[in-house]
């Protein structure tokens, strides 16, 4: 692949002080833009997700309005947590098939403030992952459907609530080094074992937070990124696989298509999993973030658990996970979800991540899904 | 619990057939698969798809108590329970488990079905109960 994100935009996730849904995107392009050493005016290409706090036609188009630019391409994406990667994708056809040459990418939402937080809750239950005809009549919450896996994993494999712990606690002390993190004050494992039960066997810090937030990422070649005054983050590869939409009908209930996603990228890039120095998981649900190991092929199935404990994907290991702290604590901006992930995977490759930095950082891996491990988008980042 | 009402689609036989007591479900005529949902064909062979009565038994394969509902009607409901079941005929359906004590549940439990009516009056839902 010849093409780079040159720019990369990201604000504190949580409650944010933007007087709309519009104005937060525009605060995360003009840093994206200033960061690239780029102007609205080069835009060729915006595209975005669909915000639930602020739905519209087509977004794109409607952000463009709101921004006065009028780039021939404006387009919004639907794909879960995976359209991270398919704005990468989809950035990079129209960057190497001649169509644009400046990509903007932003995915932001706020169901925190545009709505109060139960009325934004009970709007993602209805059009979220639930089938509206063979799920919804039964009342499932998205955690509940979390909780499904959660449960058949530890019938399975054995899997206790003290794995689940040592997700959550390593998220939040990886959130603790970012200054963008919606949660990162000290999470302690009594704390943990405390948090309030959602949906057996999944309690509060099982779960990622609800929050303001997003990020914006600046796309072009890298012949040209190479003289834009950050150090390019060089797309390396892509890779997506969808295994099913509704969990009820999934082939199975412990494992998912994330390891096909991830062995397509590494084809394409010609690497092996051995040369990722780094790795952005999904992680809505402590589950998703054991099952989505297993599944990407960093630990045998059923073994997340254990190697988790272990400090397997912890700082200073082989594979540092969550550098940024995982939607668990860095924050889970609703249907951006998963641009966080890809922010902190550019910081990675080029060196900024400061306290949070994985040394020598060469190959960044940021994955996303959608559903309820039902789609899935992986994009791999190299250094300059 | 106030089910909410599925649309009446492809599907539309299966709801009626729960207001009827019965649990109706397609099954491919050539190779006895279910296609849950409902195909025009079997996906598996292609065969032409018939609806059958099943006798409603199964197990839990999973489950999970709900102890937060999102949904303020629902907020009386909890606890509650989601699960997904597996038909000794084959072919596994998402559900309720209803008139069931939440801590006495696990995987491998043996349900039969009953039915419980939707806010559409002619849709109600197969729900499940320990045998």
């Amino acid at each position: 692949m010849s093409v780079a994100i040159a720019g990369i935009g990201e604000l504190p996730q949580g409650r944010s002080s933007a007087a709309s849904p519009m104005a937060l995107h525009q605060a995360l392009i003009e840093s994206a833009l200033a960061d690239a050493g780029l102007a609205l005016a080069d835009v060729d290409a915006i595209l975005t997700v669909s915000p639930r706090a602020d739905p519209y036609l087509i977004h794109a188009a409607a952000l463009a309005e709101y921004l006065g630019a009028s780039p021939a391409i404006t387009w919004t994406l639907e794909a879960g947590g995976a359209a991270p990667a398919a704005m990468v994708e989809v950035g990079r056809g129209l960057i190497e098939g001649g169509r644009a040459r400046t990509v903007l990418a932003v995915a932001a939402d706020m169901p925190l403030g545009a709505v109060s937080r139960n009325a934004y809750i009970k709007t993602l239950a209805d059009t979220g992952p639930i089938h509206p005809d063979y799920e919804r009549p039964f009342a499932p919450t998205v955690p509940s459907m979390f909780a499904l896996v959660a449960r058949a994993h530890m019938d399975a494999f054995g899997t206790t609530r003290e794995h689940f712990a040592a997700v959550a606690l390593q998220d939040r002390r990886m959130a603790a080094l970012h200054p963008n993190a919606h949660f990162s004050e000290s999470l302690s494992i009594e704390q943990y074992l405390g948090g309030t039960a959602i949906a057996d066997p999944l309690t509060l810090f099982d779960c990622a937070p609800v929050s303001d937030g997003g990020g914006a990422f600046v796309m072009t070649s890298l012949e040209r990124a190479a003289g834009l005054p950050r150090a390019p983050a060089r797309v390396l590869a892509t890779g997506f696989a969808t295994n099913h939409q509704h969990l009820s009908l999934a082939p199975s209930l412990v494992e998912f298509g994330a390891g096909r996603a991830l062995d397509q990228a590494l084809a394409a890039a010609r690497l092996r999993r051995d040369a990722l120095d780094v790795a952005l998981v999904y992680d809505c649900f402590t589950i998703a973030m054991l099952v989505n190991l297993e599944d990407l092929g960093f630990i045998a199935k059923g073994q997340a658990g254990p190697a988790f404990v272990a400090g397997a994907f912890a700082a200073g290991s082989p594979l540092p996970v969550n550098t940024h702290g995982g939607l668990l604590s860095h924050g889970h901006p609703a249907r951006a979800g998963g641009i966080g992930h890809l922010v902190e995977a550019v910081m990675q490759v080029r060196g900024e991540a400061g306290p949070r930095q994985v040394a020598g950082a060469g190959v960044a891996m940021a994955h996303g899904m959608g559903g309820v491990f039902a789609t899935h988008g992986v994009v791999l980042l190299g250094a300059a | 619990m106030k089910h909410d009402a599925p649309r009446m689609n492809e599907a539309a036989p299966h709801w009626r057939a729960a207001k009827a007591g019965v649990l109706s479900l397609p099954r491919c005529a050539r190779c006895a698969r279910f296609a849950w949902p409902p195909r025009p064909v079997c996906g598996e062979c292609g065969g032409a798809i018939e609806w059958v009565a099943c006798r409603g038994t199964g197990k839990i394969v999973t489950y999970s108590v709900i102890r937060r509902a999102v949904d303020p009607a629902l907020k009386g409901a909890v606890p509650y329970v989601v699960a997904i079941v597996e038909l000794d005929e084959g072919g596994r359906l998402f559900t309720n488990i209803v008139d069931a004590d939440p801590e006495a549940l696990r995987a491998g439990l043996a349900v039969t079905c009953r039915f419980e009516p939707t806010l559409d009056p002619d849709a109600w839902v197969p729900v499940f109960s320990p045998c």
